[in-house]
């Protein structure tokens, strides 16, 4: 049976006192950089889809393999054709943007450039959220689309200026502006030297020899 | 306009990274407001910040139709309440366990004679609507039809959950 002796306006107002304090304690450091991190990063996600899709493909591939192979087996007792090698290509594209660079489209199937390059990326760090006036992109970027057989293909853009923002398909951004390796990476892979995979940009008459002016179609 | 070439695109990826932008500088700065409403709730640092998480990453999957939204603070209490009470009932089947004593140093009522207050405890013992409906009305002055609507329930049902919290919080705090 209910206390008569305690009004409910004294237990809201204590209820109130200890919600004031309770929730008066001091949250998390990073709590919304972590937030944010957890709310753009899809990359766990799609991990855990693309194991499960590896998972069902690898046994869907052994059942088949199984099959086919006691069908010729039965049928015809001979050796089987060779499979045929998985491929691997990485398109590398550049668009200069704002500035007058000569375009590059470059196929490579080279599978060790193109897996040092993959793990490159991957590895990049997140943009950190404090990160404020980035300088001019020129819009200036690489667009690095890799197809690997077996698997789904994915393009990672980099910015070649301003924060060298690097965006991996729908994810959270990474940079690249402190991977030196990854630009050395991209650079021999497109047989460019570290000028002229980003050239110091002129504002104005210059002599400089690897020097990139803005395209005066395009500026504003 | 942005630039094209061999089908990439400037301007798409000048989109992404101004809504990624957007996002977070309308999104994040609620963090901390919704950890300490989860916290009221889920009485746990860790469940509450796991709440927030989640909010954020609803919010995120439906930002393009929250961009258009009057009022995203009352949205993202809404999405973050009833994450709160869906993660209070998966770990029900848990046992939790009570600590005794006071948690908290609160000036206790003249009439109960000095005897221990324990209101942590008895916050404890509420189920998470009737925890969620205490902090939504009596604390944030919600109005209970307010409450109901974030909670996702009748006001009826609100009013009922407000009227068994307080009747469990006058029981415990009498026997403590």
């Amino acid at each position: 049976m209910p206390d008569p002796g305690i009004p409910d306006e004294e237990i809201i107002r204590i209820t109130r006192a200890y919600l004031t304090r309770r929730r008066g304690q001091p949250a998390p450091r990073d709590l919304e950089a972590n937030a944010m991190n957890f709310a753009l990063d899809t990359r766990r996600r799609k991990g855990a889809s693309l194991l499960l899709g590896v998972g069902a493909l690898v046994v869907v591939s052994a059942l088949t393999a199984v099959g086919v192979l006691a069908f010729h087996r039965s049928e015809r007792p001979t050796a089987g054709e060779p499979v045929s090698a998985s491929t691997s290509e990485l398109r590398i594209v550049r668009v200069p943007g704002m500035l007058a660079l000569p375009p590059i489209d470059h196929t490579i199937s080279d599978s060790k450039t193109i897996d040092s390059l993959a793990t490159d990326i991957r590895a990049l760090p997140l943009v950190p959220l404090d990160e404020r006036g980035c300088p001019a992109s020129f819009g200036t970027i690489y667009s690095l689309t890799f197809a690997t057989a077996g698997m789904a293909r994915w393009t990672a853009t980099i910015q070649a200026f301003g924060c060298e923002v690097v965006e991996i398909g729908d994810g959270p951004l990474h940079w690249a502006a402190n991977s030196p390796r990854l630009w050395s990476e991209l650079g021999l892979a497109l047989g460019l030297s570290a000028d002229q995979l980003q050239p110091p940009v002129c504002l104005g008459p210059s002599t400089e020899p690897h020097c990139a002016h803005i395209n005066a179609s395009q500026a504003p | 306009m942005g630039f094209s070439f061999g089908g990439v695109s400037t301007s798409a990826e000048s989109r992404t990274i101004q809504r990624q932008a957007a996002f977070q500088q309308t999104v994040g700065p609620q963090a901390e407001r919704l950890y300490r409403l989860a916290l009221a709730i889920v009485d746990d640092a860790g469940e509450a910040e796991d709440a927030v998480q989640e909010t954020m990453l609803i919010a995120w999957r439906r930002w393009s139709s929250l961009q258009g939204y009057e009022n995203q603070p009352a949205w993202l209490t809404r999405v973050c309440v009833r994450e709160c009470i869906r993660r209070r009932r998966f770990l029900r089947a848990r046992p939790v366990e009570i600590p005794t004593g006071r948690a908290l140093d609160l000036q206790q009522p003249s009439y109960l004679g000095g005897g221990l207050v324990d209101l942590h405890r008895a916050y404890k013992s509420l189920s998470a609507p009737q925890r969620a409906m205490v902090t939504l009305h009596l604390h944030d002055g919600f109005t209970v039809d307010e409450s109901a609507a974030i909670l996702g329930c009748r006001p009826g049902t609100a009013r009922s959950h407000l009227g068994r919290a307080v009747a469990k919080l006058r029981k415990e705090l009498t026997h403590a």
